[in-house]
Order: C-alpha cells, then sequence, then structure tokens
C-alpha cells in the first residue's frame, strides 16, 4: 500500500484528506508541523507528501526544501496562499504540484494519482520504443491506433479533437492561432472569425486537463492562440 | 594686539612710507622725470650745468674786460691807477684814483662784503634827495670826460655824459666786485674749469690754466673750443652758451686778428668748486628720486597689501556705527570731509607751515587735504564693507527699506492695481522725459544743450529697458507658473517651482502653488499607501478565511458522500455546498478587486490580437451560455487588431463581462459582442437585455460590491465589473459602462499598437 504524508496544522483538513485518499486505497500519515513530517521521514519512507505552506514551527516551503535534500517524493503543496508569486516559489523550490485552499476534492485525488503514476510506473515507459508515439510530459499519443493516454488513462477524443492534439504535441511549444489550425485541420481557408476551433480546444482541455481552468498540457495563450507545453 | 591691528597698524606704516616717497618725489628738483632720465641725463647735460657754464664765461669775460683796467703789469690791482677823468669847466679837469674812489664810495654806504658784493642800494633819487644838505658839488652830476672801466661805450644820450661821483664811485666800485668774483672764483683757486683766451695771435691771453694744451684740455672732460679761423665750435657740450662768439669778439682789442677760445671742465671734479657742488647736489637728487621712488612704491604696495587683506579679513567687529543704514553712513562721510577740509584749511595748513619750507606749502597742503580725502574715504569704505560681510549693506539700506515697502504695498493690491499703477508710472516718466528733450531741442543748439539731449535720451532708453525688462521677468514668472500648473494637473504632483527665480506678488503665487502640489503629492501618496494597507489586510484576512472555508466545503462533501435520502438533508446540504462555493469565489475575488484597484498587479504585457482573443473567449462561452439559451451575436473585422496588453488580465476583463452577461441576461435573449476600429483605438463592447431593471447609474456599477439588484441574493461577488475596470485601467485601457432601459452596454477600448 503506498504511504501519503499529510502535514497541515489545521487537523480538520487531514483528517478530511485522510478520509478521501484512505477511499482511494492510499496508507495516511498525518502531521501536523514541518518537524513531525521531517521526523517521520527521517526513519520511514512515504511515497507522496502533501504539504501545507502556512504552519506554526516549520513552514512547508522551508520543510519541502529539507526534504529535497534527501528524498525526491512527489511533494504537493496545498496552500490557502493563491498569488502566481506563491506558486512560482513553491514550485521553484522543489515541490511537484501546487494545489489552493479551498481545493475541489476530486481534483486532489486526481493529483495525487497524477503523481503517484508518474513516480512509480512511468519511469519505465519513457524507455519503450513506438513508431508513432508522441510524448509530451504525461501526455502520450500514439499515431498508429489513435490512442491518447494522459497519466497512462486512455483518453477518448474525437477525430477532429484527435488531428488539433496531435498537431500542438508534435509541435510542442509552438503557438497557433485558431487561423492556422483551422487550416491544417480542415484544410481550407478560414474565412471569417468562428468560434468553431475555441470550442474544439476547451473540449479537448476538458477531457485532457485535470482542472481546465488551470491547463498543465494545453494551454491557452490570450489574444494570440494556443500550444501544448514542451515538457 | 590682533592681526587686524597690526595690519591696521602696518597700513598706516605704509602710508607714511609712501607719503615720504611722494614727497621725495615731489620736491626733487627732477621731479616729473620718468625713470629713463637716469640713463639719458647726467649733471654734465642738465639745465644747472648749462647755467652755471653760462654764468662762468660771463665771468670770463669780465675778467678779460677788467683785468686791464684794475691790474698791473704785476698781475695785482694798482688801486693808485686813475679811474675816472671829471671835466672841470673853467678849472683843469680832474683825475681820481681807484683809491680815491673807493674811499668815496664807502663814505656813500658802498663798500665789498666777503663776496665781493656790492652793499647799499644806488639810486638817483637818494642823490638828489641830500642835494641841499651840504651842498657839495660832488654830488651835482658832472661831465664825464671818460672811465677807464667803459673805454670805448659811447655816450648814446644826452645824460649818459654826466654822473655824480657818488654815481661814478658806485660804478667803479661795481666793476671792482665783478673784477673780484671773477679772479676769486675762477683764476686765483684752483678750480674745475680751465680755460684759455687769446688774442691777437696769442699776443693777449688771459687763462687759468697755464699752458694747457687743447689736446688735454680734451680729455678733461668737457670741453669747448672756438676759433676764429673756423666757423665751427668744437665742443661736446649740449648747450654751450649762444653768447659766447659774440662776447669772445666784443672783448677783442684788435679786431680782425686771430683769436680762440678754449675752455674745459674737469668732470672728474678734484678741487671743490660751484661744478663739483653742484654735481654732487645733482647725484644727491637723483639718490633721493630713487629713495622716493621705491619708498613710494614699497608704501603704495604695502598700503595696497594691507588694504586687500583687511577686504577679504572674514572677522567681524560691528559697533553701534555700522548699525546706521548705509546711506546715511554715507552722508556722514561726507560731513565729516566737508568739517575735516575746512579744519585742515584753517588749521592744520597753519600749524604744517611752522614746519615746513614756504617754497613747499603748495605741496604740504595738497598732500594734507589729499590725507583727510584718504582717511575718511578708507574709513567708509571699511564701513561698508563691513556692512557688506554681515550681509546688512543691502538689508540694512534705506533704498531697500522702501523699496520693500513698496513692494509690500503692491504685493497686497490685485495684479490689475499693480499694473495700472506701473502703466502710469511709466508713462509719466516717458512723457516728461520726452518733453523734456523737446524742450531741450527747441532751443539753441549749444553743446550742453545737446549732450543734455544724449544723457536724457539714454536715460530714457535705460528706463525702457528696465520696464522690459521687469515686464519679462513677470512674463517668465508667469510662463514658469503656468508650466508649473500643467505639469501638476498632468499628474506630476511632486513638481516644485524654484522659488529662487521669483520676487514680489508671483513669489507668493509660487509659494502657494508649491504648498498645494506638497499638499496634493501628500495626499495622493497617503492614498497609494492606505489603498496598499487595505489591499494587504485583504489578503491576510482572505488567507485566514480560506483555511476554514476549506474545511466546510470538504466535510460538506464528505456529508454528501454518505448518501443521505432525507430530502430535506438534501436541499440543506445543496445550499450549503452553494453558499460555501460563493464564499469561496467572494474571498478570490475580493483579493483581486483589493489588488487591481491599488495598481498591486505585475502586468505582463505583450502584443495581443484583440479579434484572436475574442474568438478564443466565444469559445470558452458558447457552450456556458447555450445554458441560458443566450445567443451570441459577433461582429468584428477580418483584419487583425494588435494591442499591447497583459493577455491573461484581459482574459479576466473580458470573462467578467461575459460572466455578467451571463448572470444578468435575460433568457432566450441575445448577446451582441462587437469589436470596432475606431481612429487609433479597438472598442470591443457587449450588449445585453438585462432580465431585471437596472435602477442603478453606470458609475455605481463599478463600485465595489454593487450589483444590479440589491438583495444579493444571486451568484456572483459584486466585484467582477470593479475588476475589470480596475485592469483595463492598469493596462492603459478605458472602461465604460452603458445603461439605456433595459439595455446594458460595457465598453472596453485600447489604443491600437502602431505597426
Amino acid at each position: 500500500m503506498q504511504k501519503i504524508l499529510v502535514c497541515d496544522d489545521d487537523k480538520e483538513i487531514v483528517d478530511a484528506i485522510d478520509i478521501y485518499l484512505t477511499g482511494e486505497g492510499y496508507e495516511i500519515i498525518k502531521a501536523y508541523d514541518g518537524y513531525e513530517a521531517l521526523e517521520y521521514l527521517e526513519n520511514n519512507e512515504a511515497d507522496l507528501m502533501i504539504i501545507d505552506v502556512m504552519m506554526p514551527g516549520l513552514d512547508g516551503i522551508r520543510t519541502t526544501l529539507k526534504v529535497r535534500e534527501t528524498s525526491s517524493i512527489p511533494i504537493i503543496i496545498l496552500s490557502a496562499k493563491s498569488e502566481d508569486t506563491d506558486k512560482i516559489l513553491g514550485l521553484n523550490i522543489g515541490a511537484d504540484d501546487y494545489i489552493t485552499k479551498p481545493f475541489n476534492p476530486l481534483e486532489l485525488v486526481a493529483r495525487v494519482k497524477s503523481q503517484m503514476r508518474r513516480y512509480t510506473q512511468l519511469g519505465n515507459l519513457t524507455q519503450q520504443p513506438g513508431g508513432q508515439v508522441f510524448k509530451c510530459g504525461g501526455l502520450q499519443i500514439n499515431d498508429d491506433n489513435k490512442e491518447v493516454f494522459v497519466d497512462d488513462e486512455l483518453i477518448k477524443l474525437t477525430p477532429i479533437e484527435y488531428n488539433i492534439l496531435l498537431l500542438l504535441v508534435k509541435n510542442a511549444g509552438k503557438v497557433f492561432s485558431i487561423d492556422e489550425i483551422y487550416e491544417q485541420i480542415w484544410n481550407e481557408e478560414a474565412i471569417g472569425a468562428d468560434n468553431t476551433v475555441a470550442v474544439h480546444i476547451r473540449h479537448i482541455r476538458e477531457k485532457i486537463e485535470i482542472n481546465p481552468r488551470e491547463p498543465r498540457y494545453l494551454k491557452v495563450v490570450w489574444g494570440v492562440g494556443y500550444k501544448i507545453e514542451k515538457q | 594686539m590682533d592681526k587686524k591691528r597690526k595690519a591696521v597698524l602696518l597700513h598706516i606704516i605704509c602710508l607714511i612710507l609712501a607719503v615720504t616717497g611722494i614727497s621725495m618725489l615731489y620736491l626733487n628738483p627732477h621731479f616729473g622725470k620718468g625713470l629713463f632720465w637716469f640713463n639719458s641725463e647726467s649733471y654734465e647735460t642738465s639745465p644747472g650745468f648749462s647755467l652755471q657754464l653760462q654764468t662762468d664765461i660771463d665771468m670770463i669775460f669780465d675778467y678779460i674786460t677788467y683785468k686791464d683796467v684794475f691790474e698791473d703789469d704785476h698781475g695785482v690791482v694798482d688801486l693808485s691807477r686813475s679811474m675816472v677823468s671829471i671835466d672841470g669847466g673853467p678849472s683843469a679837469d680832474q683825475e681820481y684814483s681807484l683809491e680815491s674812489l673807493i674811499h668815496y664810495a664807502k663814505n656813500c654806504g658802498y663798500y665789498l662784503n666777503d663776496n665781493f658784493d656790492v652793499v647799499g642800494e644806488f639810486s638817483k633819487e637818494n642823490t638828489s634827495a641830500d642835494d641841499d644838505d651840504d651842498g657839495d658839488d660832488l654830488d651835482q652830476p658832472q661831465r664825464i670826460n671818460w672811465r677807464a672801466y667803459q673805454p670805448d661805450t659811447p655816450y648814446q644820450e644826452p645824460g649818459d655824459a654826466y654822473a655824480s661821483l657818488k654815481q661814478i664811485s658806485y660804478e667803479a666800485l661795481t666793476c671792482l666786485s665783478k673784477y673780484y668774483k671773477a679772479y676769486y672764483t675762477l683764476i686765483k683757486p684752483e678750480t674745475n674749469l680751465h680755460f684759455t683766451v687769446s688774442y691777437a695771435a696769442g699776443d693777449d691771453t688771459f687763462t687759468n690754466s697755464g699752458n694747457m694744451s687743447l689736446e688735454k684740455m680734451k680729455t678733461l672732460g668737457r670741453y669747448v673750443y672756438y676759433s676764429s679761423e673756423t666757423i665751427f665750435l668744437d665742443t661736446n657740450i649740449a648747450s654751450v652758451p649762444d653768447n659766447l662768439a659774440t662776447l669772445l669778439s666784443q672783448n677783442n682789442p684788435t679786431v680782425g686778428e686771430a683769436h680762440y677760445m678754449m675752455l674745459a671742465i674737469d668732470t672728474s671734479y678734484p678741487y671743490h668748486d660751484a661744478y663739483s657742488t653742484a654735481s654732487h647736489r645733482y647725484f644727491l637728487a637723483q639718490c633721493f628720486y630713487i629713495a622716493g621712488m621705491i619708498l613710494m612704491l614699497i608704501g603704495a604696495a604695502g598700503c595696497l597689501g594691507t588694504l586687500v587683506w583687511l577686504t577679504l579679513d572674514k572677522q567681524l567687529d560691528l559697533n553701534a556705527a555700522d548699525q546706521i543704514p548705509a546711506e546715511y553712513s554715507i552722508i556722514l562721510s561726507v560731513l565729516i570731509l566737508l568739517v575735516g577740509l575746512f579744519l585742515g584749511k584753517h588749521i592744520l595748513f597753519r600749524l604744517l607751515h611752522l614746519v615746513t619750507r614756504e617754497s613747499s606749502w603748495t605741496y604740504t597742503n595738497r598732500m594734507a587735504t589729499a590725507l583727510i580725502i584718504y582717511s575718511v574715504v578708507i574709513l567708509e569704505y571699511f564701513s561698508l564693507l563691513k556692512r557688506f560681510k554681515a550681509r546688512t549693506l543691502w538689508s540694512g539700506s534705506l533704498i531697500k527699506h522702501y523699496t520693500d515697502e513698496i513692494s509690500l504695498y503692491f504685493t497686497y493690491h490685485k495684479f490689475t492695481t499693480r499694473l495700472i499703477w506701473s502703466y502710469v508710472a511709466y508713462l509719466v516718466c516717458n512723457l516728461s522725459l520726452l518733453g523734456i528733450i523737446y524742450e531741450i531741442s527747441s532751443q539753441e543748439p549749444t553743446w550742453t544743450n545737446r549732450i543734455t539731449v544724449i544723457g536724457i535720451i539714454l536715460l530714457l532708453i535705460l528706463v525702457d529697458f528696465w520696464v522690459f525688462h521687469r515686464l519679462f521677468k513677470n512674463a517668465l514668472q508667469t510662463d514658469m507658473i503656468t508650466d508649473a500648473v500643467h505639469k501638476i494637473s498632468d499628474g506630476d504632483t511632486s513638481y516644485q517651482v524654484d522659488l529662487s527665480q521669483f520676487s514680489g506678488k508671483e513669489l507668493a503665487l509660487a509659494q502657494s502653488l508649491n504648498s498645494i502640489s506638497v499638499g496634493l503629492d501628500r495626499a495622493i501618496q497617503e492614498q497609494v499607501k492606505s489603498e496598499r494597507l487595505k489591499a494587504d489586510l485583504i489578503t491576510n484576512v482572505s488567507h485566514d478565511i480560506k483555511t476554514p472555508l476549506t474545511s466546510i466545503i470538504n466535510y460538506v462533501d464528505l456529508i454528501k458522500r454518505e448518501k443521505i435520502d432525507h430530502p430535506k438533508l438534501q436541499e440543506y446540504l445543496a445550499i450549503l455546498d452553494q453558499k460555501s462555493q460563493r464564499l469561496k469565489t467572494l474571498t478570490e475575488d475580493l483579493v483581486e478587486a483589493s489588488k487591481a484597484s491599488s495598481g498591486n498587479v505585475q502586468l505582463e504585457i505583450n502584443d495581443i490580437d484583440f479579434v484572436e482573443m475574442i474568438q478564443q473567449t466565444n469559445g470558452e462561452f458558447e457552450e456556458k451560455f447555450s445554458l441560458r439559451s443566450l445567443e451570441i451575436i459577433t461582429n468584428f473585422p477580418d483584419e487583425s487588431l494588435i494591442i499591447e496588453s497583459d493577455g491573461r488580465r484581459l482574459w479576466r476583463v473580458l470573462e467578467n463581462l461575459y460572466n455578467n452577461a451571463f448572470k444578468y441576461a435575460m433568457e432566450h435573449s441575445r448577446v451582441y459582442v462587437d469589436v470596432i476600429h475606431e481612429d487609433s483605438n479597438v472598442v470591443f463592447s457587449i450588449k445585453n437585455v438585462s432580465d431585471k431593471p437596472l435602477n442603478i447609474s453606470p458609475d455605481e456599477l463599478t463600485e465595489r460590491f454593487v450589483r444590479g439588484d440589491v438583495s444579493r441574493t444571486t451568484e456572483g461577488s459584486g466585484l467582477g465589473l470593479s475588476i475589470a475596470k480596475s485592469l483595463t485601467t492598469l493596462m492603459g485601457g478605458t472602461f465604460t459602462i452603458v445603461i439605456d432601459g433595459d439595455l446594458f452596454k460595457a465598453l472596453v477600448s485600447f489604443p491600437i499598437k502602431n505597426q
């Protein structure tokens, strides 16, 4: 059974997380400040850690830094601080994901699962040879049988959605405007403005992203176009 | 004794030195001669030497004249020689010897003193006055047959042949005096003057130097050689007396025969005589002249040096006299000067005359006057200087006092009053000056009149230029104030006017302006500060709210998972869920709104195609709008409209506006989205018909926590439009809301980027 270390000074939140993740079949170790978390990790092993930032004693940022000195387990920061700067700081010092409070329990579970998969299983997949396989982080497209996997989970896409995603993944990092995408996929000149492409993109995002409002893969570059983040 | 006293003492000493030097120069016989004179002139070329030479040549010929008259063959004065023969008329002619004449002269009171000068004054009136007393016929004019001392003088007037014995004896005595003088000056003693006069081809020779040859004489220094055989005057003396040749031929006993004269002065002056004395005196005068010049220079330099030192001296000790205004001090000085000059003229001059020679009285007077003026001027100078150093020269002066009063008067009057008065004064001044010019020009064009007219024209130009200068300065100040007002109104509230450029009423204006800008700046700073504090407070509070909110949301969710069948509990749970979600949105919007309105947002400005942006936004909202059967009607140009903006923030603005339409638009109605290229701006507008009456002003809608319905029951925080407006403004756009009945219209406009 995989062990998840949950560290937050608010006991009720830890308990709630305990309930959700136990239901998903994980074993939960509770800690109520940074020192407790570090103390546990010194003597025991954990497969993932969820940690709050604002805690008495040792805060989440410094705890993460300490953990990163010895361990490479996935760390998800769970904080009430929702500023961009807070998120950037958290991710920069070694956290793998950042969830803001109040959080959606389902999203939390999804993110935990995602991190777990990447940490435990996906390591092998990168070595797999594939004829027409395109990979981008947790996103994997097998062009031979037109299958799309996100964190090892099969996703169902319509042919147009598939083609758009394939275009973007093939050219990961490049920004495509709506007109460019239209011309590439429909093979005809884009006449007039239309939200068809934008609607399709939104649908793809809803299918492959955990939180479509904060997409990890298919990003909206407002006023310019869309792109798949190169990972 | 401090340094200052020393300097003053030094100054006085130097002054004395300078006065001494000037006196030495001024009273010197060489006064007025330049420095080059030392090189170009010696005693032998000086006028003094010429004069002496003239005297001596006269004397030589006196000697030549009287030698034969008075001397016997051995060169001794023969007293027994008869001098005069008087016509006895009927009786025999009577001759008088030199001795008897001298004797008679002594009886008449005439005799020779030690210098061989004749003592006693002869006059014809005297003789006739005491005629009647003794009846001596000797006093009566008698006819003279001949006079030994005037052998060749012809009688020119009838009376010339007649003379009293007294007169004759006086004449004889005078001639003897001349002879003796010449003899005892040139012949008897050893002198530096050597001469030889030779007549009759050397038969008749007069000399005081034995047989000294011409060549020998030429080596002595200065010489003159004049010979009847040549017409040239062989000499190295610059100013040989003009009458030399005349005298020489006059005394020639044998007319026509060869004669010559040679004369030399031994410029080494081995003997003590008039030349050596004069030469020595000349040398001394030169020395004194140089010494005087040096003393004057040292004194003047010392005076100047101490003056400069005292002028630059920083130390100040003001006394009571330095407190009075400078003008009074100057007037006082002038009075003191006048009194000093008066006292000097009537007392000091007389005292000085007691101790000085009469010949130098004029100079003494002048010097004393100069010294009095100098001391008064220098004292006044230092008095003014002290004021200057203490910075009271201007501030304590009467002129300043009065100009201040006048400007005070003007300062407390309006600009118009001031302008009127100034203009009237200007006009009066100009007209009166022009009147004077006209008046004088119509008179005779004398030189004084012309000069006066030119002077007044210059004055007029000066006055007008001054007025122009004042006007220009005023205009300049007004410009600066206008500039400052513009700057402040353009938002540079910290702008301060440079007060040093202002004066008078403008200064007060500038000061007021400065205090306005200071006040404004402070107010804005405080507002910004308080906005930031508010934003910080809201952020912190929202963090504190979020933690318990997380538990509420999570436990509501956990309860929901318990699969409760109770319909009422289900309903309650739904409400709890909905409200906790709304609380979540509210806290997030609150933070964003406070940040946006305080400008505490980091913008990432990029080039954005506004049309593409709208397409993307439409794509995001299409399905959501269809939930309430809202139809989006879009209308935008085919071209790309590039603006500079932060994409995510602009998305937030559009999202809020679309959400707003979604929430408040009437169901089954249309939402119109237009993008128009208007001049250099791109204008986005979104229009919808409100579900509920909009009895609220557009301005209030963009205030925080204001919604169309006051009941606050619907979804949303009431911050959406406020956030949208703040963010738009931050990104350099304009945000307008128009309400026309139930029609709600939001306009967002951005400047198009110049390609």
